[in-house]
């Protein structure tokens, strides 16, 4: 019975030390991989997702589990994990703005989860039988990557300028207000307006829009459309304004023009990494993604990019002075419309 | 000891049942494996050897844990009912080698039970022309036969405390928290606070068993392997066959 005890005893010292090994034993060479991606196409491509913007100059902390990876200056650091959850954000530590992202295999899982949501349940449950079930492509991981190192770069070099186009409220008070504006049945309508307008403005120019990548086509068909969406987009302002009296509607736009220039601006940013990668799949489902009449804050970051595609066609150089102003996308399509 | 273990895995082995559901289950996944005109997974037509090898693994590993639970439920509660108990411990074997060594019988039979599903994978190879891959076959079903010790070792540890149906809702849990282990990690990794700490605790004693099965289909697809997930399994499963070092009934 010694002998069995010693033996038993043995096994689980064998066990332990063996499964202690293999999770020390870093980051997942799937994401060292990834990472190594996006570096490469930010020096193959420099400047053609975002002027300036380089995932290089911006510590990288890939959490997995309870651990999280700082890929910076050619060196992997393992620290505990600096945020309370894992999430995709960019933040400053100790002084230095970081950027957060999960590991690939767990942003599948948190992927899987709001697919699951947003479909139907039943099928999310079968899928989970079924063990390649949907999963980010990795131009997909490497697109979000630069999503946020583009927060990253507004905060480092733009903080004080976006601050300036903060709401004077709570988020919370945004929040109750933007669901109250998804239920209201005019208001909605005229989101869908808008909706509508600024796929078929993307869309409108192009012979084959994005087959061959790149932004052809001439600027005179829009020119109307343009001009169509700023106005309704005035008529949705003053729906807020008739509904919620005019200091409420004036929070919303703040927050509707802050979320188009932070978040719409990063939207666009994975859209022209999915371009610089070469992915007419994923640029597909972003452009196809722009006609769907989505709620809450997600609205903003479609719209956004998609104001952003528009002024690329209008005034290439708008990347340079968009956050040092700080002008809202929409801000500038106004001022080039008033140029038609 | 040893002749205890024995014992318990040819009783277990003798028992009908477990070649029904075994047989149903390997004519089940064979149907659905090599008739690939019908089956679509995400909208898209599943067909060819390397899409199939997923689901006829997850055919096979739902099976495989569905037996684990059936095999070890029973075990424990039927030794107290016949009294058998009395007439062994009188014999000087002590409670916790007896209760060892139903638990590692019943993890015998659960294993058995993968290895003799494994022949539905065989003929699945044959039938997509993979002869090579037969050796292959073997290591997979392996694999594969960590998740179903896990469960047969949890089962037969909660039996000894629980009643049968409260042990069995949670072999069926347990199975549930393992296949969608990699959301739930992540849902828990997401949030904050007393259920989001809980669910990180359980899901640290409980196997990815899709991150198993995943591997398990690495093996036959020939993709490189991770064995950490299948570590972590081995390593809960000697934590829980431990646990039945300290955990008597009072009857013992």
């Amino acid at each position: 019975m010694k002998m069995f005890k010693t033996a038993y005893l043995a096994i689980g010292i064998v066990l332990t030390a063996f499964v202690l090994a293999l999770s020390m034993a870093g980051l997942p060479s799937e994401d060292r991989e990834l990472y190594r991606s996006a570096i490469e196409l930010d020096k193959r491509a420099p400047e053609s997702i975002w002027p300036g913007l380089n995932i290089n100059d911006y510590p990288v902390a890939v959490r997995k589990g309870s651990s999280e990876y700082v890929i910076f200056n050619n060196d992997i650091k393992k620290r505990r994990p600096v945020l309370p959850v894992a999430a995709c954000t960019a933040y400053p530590v100790n002084g230095e703005m970081n950027v957060f992202l999960p590991t690939k295999s767990e942003l599948d899982s948190i992927g899987q989860i709001a697919e699951g949501l947003s479909s139907d349940p039943q099928y999310f449950f079968l899928n989970r039988f079924y063990i390649e079930s949907k999963k980010l492509s990795d131009a997909q991981y490497i697109s979000i990557l630069h999503h946020e190192a583009l927060h990253a770069f507004q905060y480092k070099y733009f903080e004080k300028q976006l601050s300036l186009m903060e709401p004077a409220c709570e988020e919370s008070e945004i929040e109750l207000l933007l669901e109250a504006t998804d239920n209201d049945p005019a208001i909605s309508s005229l989101d869908e307006k808008l909706t509508t307008l600024l796929y078929t403005l993307v869309n409108s120019q192009e012979k084959q829009p994005y087959e061959d990548g790149t932004m052809s086509g001439t600027k005179g068909s829009s020119k109307d459309i343009a001009k169509e969406y700023l106005t309704a987009r005035k008529a949705l302002m003053d729906a807020y304004s008739a509904k919620f009296g005019p200091e409420k509607a004036e929070l919303i736009g703040r927050y509707t023009d802050r979320t188009e220039t932070v978040e719409g601006t990063a939207r666009y940013v994975e859209f022209k990494t999915a371009e610089a990668i070469d992915d007419k799949k994923l640029m597909r489902q972003y452009l196809t993604g722009l006609k769907e009449n989505v709620k809450g804050r997600e609205k903003y970051y479609r719209s956004g990019m998609a104001i952003c595609l528009l002024l690329d066609r209008y005034d290439p150089g708008w990347k340079q002075h968009i956050f040092a102003g700080p002008a809202s996308p929409a801000t500038l399509l106004e001022k080039l419309t008033e140029q038609f | 000891m040893c002749a205890l273990i024995i014992n318990t895995f040819r009783e277990k082995i003798r028992n009908k049942t477990f070649y029904i559901v075994l047989i149903i289950g390997m004519v089940l996944m064979l149907v659905l494996t090599t008739n690939n005109s019908h089956l679509t997974i995400n909208g898209r037509k599943v067909a060819g050897f390397e899409q199939m090898v997923p689901v006829a693994l997850s055919i096979m590993g739902f099976i495989a844990c569905l037996l684990a639970i059936m095999v070890s439920i029973q075990t424990i509660p039927n030794e107290f009912e016949r009294r058998t108990t009395h007439l062994v411990l009188v014999r000087g074997i002590k409670p916790w080698q007896y209760m060892f060594a139903l638990t590692s019988g019943n993890i015998a039979a659960g294993i058995f039970c993968i290895l003799l599903l494994s022949f539905s994978l065989i003929l699945f190879c044959l039938f997509y022309g993979k002869f090579y891959l037969i050796p292959s076959v073997f290591l997979c079903s392996l694999l594969l036969g960590v998740n179903s010790a896990f469960l047969c070792a949890a089962v037969s540890v909660m039996t000894i405390k629980l009643p049968v149906f409260a042990a069995g809702i949670g072999g069926v849990l347990i199975y549930a928290a393992g296949i969608l282990h990699g959301i739930l990690d992540a849902l828990a990794a997401t949030s904050k606070g007393f259920t989001a700490a809980l669910t990180k605790i359980l899901l640290f004693f409980i196997p990815d068993f899709a991150a198993i099965q995943g591997q398990a289909s690495a093996v036959l697809v020939g993709s490189p392997l991770d064995l950490q997930p299948v570590a972590a399994g081995l390593l809960l499963i000697y934590l829980f066959l431990s646990l039945t070092f300290i955990t008597f009934r009072r009857e013992v």
